[in-house]
């Protein structure tokens, strides 16, 4: 039984290379699938709806996703290499977020899958536009995006030149703040703000206690605005009245999600956004 | 030995709980001068040390008090009422009935229809699971069948419990199955303390009136009864109380196991097992335990991430199978 599956995989398999095996490589790749929300919105970004194939349900949720609208009749999927190959995609993107028996599925089979690197500053977002540029034939498309995107910061650092520097800590449902070598960070400090989770040696994602939070003493409170007013225990750190006592509401703010929830161009609008509200 | 007066012993119990209330207000993860904060808090002044003691350790600590005492309370009543050493609410399912009825309310948005809503919703869950057991276990059963029908009962409530939150519309719901299972009273608010506070009162109020029939009732209930006590109606006022209190304390503390166990049987000896003398002490032995419980896990993990209900099944999980190997010439 089990050489059996072995024997029609391997059958399948070059049934599928002999498919695809037409003289492409040197194109643009045409049916492009996403399995995650980072790569459909880097996806739809970059390339006609056209040669889309597929992007992840995600992609459709206006709180997280920045191209929501974008998405139109594109078909969904949840990522499961069953939904996926259908499709006959020439081209898999998709991050390590994605489930790793899915992706080696897809391999397995013969498919081309790229994976998207997840960046933790800034210049790691253009580094990373100029790749997917490559993969999907639309490089010119991708250095748009970064002169974009740095014309973006500097317009909203200038207009804000005359704002003082603020104390900053970022708390989201659970309790987590966000410290050194991750893009919040480097989007805090572009936007003129002191990361106080970075100075009590934080880096990447911990969770620090109400106490811990109010001893830091910040000048503003960036609060995850994702499913805000769905009721949970997690949001008895973000919503508790201490929270409330320690910082006045204007200067508690609620970053949107779709802005922060994916390293990408995006990232120029929530620097914008927080440079802004400082 | 001498033996305390009973007075003497429950103004005792009520000044260590006094000391462990203070030493929780003590303990937290913030290194500040708490005597600051309580000048600072009463003069209304706003000071990072003001703030950490009234917004977060104060209703924690109050919290902690109230809800064990109600445990040791409803663990007294429910022992002498079905006059059975085993009974506590989060053996018998109580307790996961009432989580069960908070999980509703609370994540499904029926809590902002009102401030009682939540310790209701706790107090029906509750309820539901006293009524489910008094009709499996017959009146005067032994020992085992009220436990086993506990066990499925308890069961049942934590898979509804699962269900109730797989359903959930927020997306951080299922993660906090731990919280309602093994309960909490971190982040807590002193919004959750006048929540569940009137709902908890009057549960005490209802099982402390109780203290003469629990006398009457280790007689029989024939006796009971030719002593002049309404055995029916009171049997429904005692399950009330336990209900109301432990509707409301789970409904903002998720559940937390075995001190409505523990707390009873190290203070029967001391009372002269007497289960009226022992509604009052248990309050007291409740409070302390939870306390103590809390104090541990704040100092064991920074946050207080850890659940109480670890700390107080640590101690009392093998505080249960001693009882049960005590007292297995009931089960043979």
């Amino acid at each position: 039984m089990k050489y059996l599956v072995i024997f029609l995989l391997m059958t399948f398999h070059i049934a599928v290379k002999a498919d695809t095996a037409k003289p492409q490589r040197l194109e643009k790749p045409q049916r492009i699938a996403s399995l995650g929300l980072c790569t459909d919105q880097v996806l739809l970004m970059l390339v006609d709806r056209s040669r889309i194939a597929t992007v992840n349900r995600q992609a459709t949720n206006p709180a997280v996703s920045y191209m929501a609208a974008a998405v139109g009749n594109i078909p969904l999927n949840d990522a499961t290499a069953e939904e996926i190959i259908p499709y006959q995609p020439d081209l898999i993107v998709s991050t390590s977020f994605a489930s790793p028996d899915a992706v080696r599925m897809l391999k397995t089979l013969g498919y081309r899958v790229e994976m998207l690197p997840l960046p933790t500053t800034v210049a790691g977002v253009r580094e990373m536009l100029l790749l997917a540029g490559k993969w999907f034939g639309e490089e010119e498309k991708a250095r748009a995006l970064i002169a974009n995107m740095d014309r973006q910061i500097a317009e909203a650092q200038a207009r804000n030149i005359s704002k003082p520097s603020r104390r900053a800590i970022i708390y989201s449902p659970n309790g987590y703040t966000i410290g050194s070598d991750t893009i919040e960070h480097d989007a805090l400090q572009l936007a003129g703000y002191h990361n106080l989770a970075a100075d009590m040696g934080i880096s990447h994602f911990q969770q620090i206690s109400l106490e811990t939070l109010v001893t830091t003493q910040p000048e503003r409170i960036l609060i995850d605005n994702y499913a805000y007013n769905q009721n949970s225990l997690a949001y008895s750190y973000v919503n508790h009245p201490v929270v409330k006592h320690m910082i006045p509401q204007e200067n508690r703010m609620y970053v949107p999600s779709r802005l922060r929830d994916c390293a990408g161009p995006q990232v120029a609008e929530e620097i914008a956004w927080l440079a802004d509200h400082r | 030995m001498n033996r305390l007066s009973p007075t003497m012993l429950t103004l005792l119990l009520a000044l260590i709980t006094l000391a462990c209330f203070l030493v929780s207000l003590w303990t937290g993860t913030a290194d500040i001068a708490v005597a600051k904060g309580v000048t600072d808090s009463l003069h209304g002044v706003v000071s990072v040390e003001s703030l950490i003691v009234t917004d977060v350790r104060l209703p924690r600590a109050l919290l902690a008090l109230f809800i064990g005492g109600t445990l040791g309370l409803a663990g007294a009543a429910l022992q002498g009422l079905l006059r059975n050493p085993l009974a506590e609410p989060g053996i018998i399912g109580v307790s996961n009935g009432a989580a069960l009825g908070a999980v509703i309310v609370f994540y499904f948005g029926f809590a902002s229809a009102g401030w009682f809503v939540l310790p209701l919703g706790g107090l029906l869950g509750a309820a539901v699971s006293v009524l489910c057991l008094s009709l499996l276990v017959p009146h005067n059963s032994n020992v085992l069948t009220l436990i086993l029908a506990g066990i499925a009962i308890n069961a049942i409530g934590s898979a509804l419990i699962a269900l109730a939150l797989n359903f959930a519309p927020s997306p951080y719901a299922m993660q906090e199955i731990v919280y309602w299972l093994l309960g909490s009273v971190t982040n807590r608010s002193l919004h959750d303390v006048a929540i569940a506070l009137p709902f908890m009162i009057f549960g005490w109020l209802l099982m402390l009136g109780c203290g003469r029939f629990l006398d009457a009732l280790t007689l029989g209930e024939e006796t009971a009864h030719s002593l002049g006590f309404n055995v029916q109606r009171l049997r429904w006022v005692l399950v009330a109380g336990v209900a109301a209190g432990i509707g409301a304390a789970v409904s903002v503390s998720g559940n937390i196991g075995f001190v409505g166990l523990v707390v009873p049987h190290i203070l029967r000896p001391l009372v002269g097992y007497s289960p009226r003398r022992l509604l009052g002490v248990s309050f007291w032995g409740g409070a302390i335990l939870l306390l103590l419980a809390d104090i541990t896990v704040q100092l064991l993990s920074h946050g207080g991430e850890m659940k109480l209900g670890v700390v107080t099944a640590l101690v009392g999980g093998p505080f249960f199978l001693y009882l049960i190997l005590r007292t297995k010439n009931y089960w043979s």
